[in-house]
């Protein structure tokens, strides 16, 4: 799937016509990184379908007011990353046990190459809030100034997270990041 | 490093994720589509008018009318339930009637309501009466008492609503007629507690004396009987044989009042049998954490801990179909939806008191999720 600018305006207007291909089309572009960023932030993959999937909804239910000159992708990933941070604030508040399953659900579908596990490990040294900037940077590929705008924060101080998130990371995975 | 690698589980998440975001979005389109509807819209628009005067002049207009203001006043989270079903909530103000798909309808001053056992009726104090109604508001019958009125439980097949009047237990038939009184005295010290036996008209219940008694209620005859302490609530299993009384410490009996299994002497609050099943889900406190379990097994030696926390659970409820669980925590101010099978799962719901309009002061209690 190609899925240029032009592309993706296409699907979006189809789609405000009714067009169930068109609205596949432009999920199916957008799924892999949106879960993949929930999933880095907070390493549940049943937490991270949560955030992905409810993100999505909440795109399906106002993509009739979308203003279609505007880029998709920044707006569901703003939606993600900060469900996505909510979600491991509140976890770290609680504790969920009976991890007897849990463990078992997860070891089933553990990642096969040791680059994503290695890369999930040493993200979830992290806090959340350093996870999402990292995540953003390296995984959605948008510039800190992008960054500081998706979160509401200064510049300076997405700057400071990154650079003391990669060190953590750089010193964890014996490295360099690409 | 790289980052372009699939996450776990990334493929099987994107085709069940799929499928719900295309049913809802089909759900949008085919809403916003023209139709008859539209094209009759003025005439549609008058009959609507002059409906919506009539509802809210009416008494379960009224209290929809409450209800719309009151859910507008804050944020709410619950926007739509993980199974199918309706949650009940007891709340100071009245009841509320959560359906799957979010929305609410607010029964404005009535309290301790209760589900009849297909969800079709509640039962309700309002002041000295009993009230049976829809869900909707409608009202069924009345039946004024001269003390007020408490608790009321339906039997399993809706046929008898035991309740509190004053002191006293009294049982009336579903249809409001037949109301007669079952013990004079039925509350002492404490909290009162009664619960219908499953599949039988016999009430269990503590009377004044810190008896549990197991009466038939038809024949006014008592079943057996034996010494207590304590008793905060009663709750049957499904099959009507296995009883817990809550107290301290709690205790499970069988239909005969013999003791089957006795739990660690803790602070014990909200407790429920899983649905269709003897396995009994009991929340325990020990230094301010609270922990959720399921017991089973023929003296309730196997636990398997569900869910724990930092401060007080105060209510739980199960799912009709027994795949979610839900957790009042109250000091997180969550509503904390545990899906048990097939595979572990949570969602949790913030600030859940602004739903029903309650604060620190005041809490609301859930009454069951019931019915789909």
């Amino acid at each position: 799937m190609a899925g240029s600018a032009r592309d993706e305006r296409a699907w979006i207007r189809r789609a405000q016509d009714g067009s169930v291909a068109d609205l596949e089309a432009l999920f199916r572009h957008h799924w892999p990184r949106a879960y993949r960023a929930a999933y880095l932030v907070v390493h549940d993959a049943a937490a991270a379908e949560d955030i992905a999937q409810e993100s999505f909804l909440a795109a399906v239910r106002s993509l009739e007011r979308f203003d279609r000159r505007r880029p998709f992708g920044p707006w569901l990933h703003r939606i993600v990353v900060n469900r996505a941070i909510d979600w491991t604030r509140a976890r770290a508040l609680r504790r969920e046990v009976g991890e007897a399953p849990l463990a078992s659900v997860a070891a089933a579908d553990a990642p096969d190459n040791p680059h994503a596990r290695s890369l999930a490990g040493a993200l979830a040294s992290l806090s959340p809030e350093h996870r999402a900037v990292i995540v953003l940077r390296h995984l959605l590929e948008y510039t800190p100034s992008e960054i500081a705008e998706l979160l509401g924060l200064p510049r300076g101080t997405v700057n400071s997270r990154l650079r003391r998130g990669l060190d953590t990371l750089e010193r964890m995975l014996g490295e360099e990041l690409e | 490093m790289r980052w372009d690698e699939p996450a776990p589980r990334e493929h099987d998440a994107e085709e069940r994720s799929w499928q719900v975001v295309r049913a809802a979005w089909e759900e949008r389109v085919a809403s916003a589509r023209p139709s008859l509807v539209r094209r009759r819209w003025p005439l549609i628009a008058f009959a609507t008018a002059l409906a919506v005067i009539a509802a809210a002049l009416s008494p379960p207009g009224m209290a929809v009318l409450g209800s719309i203001k009151d859910a507008v006043r804050g944020r709410d989270n619950l926007v739509s339930l993980p199974a199918p079903g309706r949650i009940l909530v007891n709340a100071p103000a009245g009841a509320w009637v959560v359906q799957h798909d979010g929305s609410k309808r607010f029964l404005s001053n009535y309290a301790d309501a209760a589900w009849s056992p297909h969800g079709l009726y509640l039962a309700a104090a309002r002041r000295n009466t009993l009230v049976a109604l829809e869900p909707n508001g409608r009202v069924h019958w009345t039946l004024a008492r001269s003390a007020p009125v408490g608790g009321p439980v339906w039997s399993y097949e809706g046929y008898r609503i035991a309740y509190l009047a004053g002191h006293a237990l009294r049982v009336v038939n579903g249809d409001g007629t037949g109301d007669r009184l079952v013990a004079p005295n039925a509350v002492g010290t404490g909290l009162p507690a009664f619960a219908w036996r499953p599949g039988t008209h016999e009430l269990a219940y503590k009377n004044g004396r810190n008896e549990l008694v197991l009466v038939d209620a038809d024949r006014s005859r008592v079943l057996w009987h034996r010494p207590t302490t304590g008793v905060e609530r009663l709750l049957w299993s499904d099959d009507g044989d296995r009883l817990l009384v809550a107290a301290g410490p709690p205790v499970v009996l069988d239909a005969h009042g013999r003791t089957i299994a006795t739990f660690p002497r803790r602070g014990v609050t909200p407790a429920a049998f899983v649905p269709h099943s003897r396995g009994l889900t009991l929340v325990t406190s020990v230094n301010g954490r609270s922990t959720v379990s399921v017991y089973s097994g023929p003296q309730y030696a196997r636990r398997r801990v569900i869910f724990s926390g930092i401060g007080v659970f105060a209510g739980l409820a199960w799912s009709p179909d027994r795949r979610w669980l839900l957790v009042d925590w109250t000091t997180a101010d969550q509503w904390v939806f545990i899906r048990v099978i097939p595979s572990p799962r949570v969602r949790t719901v913030s600030n859940i008191s602004q739903t029903f309009g309650t604060g620190p002061e005041s809490r609301f209690a859930v009454a069951g999720w019931c019915c789909p």
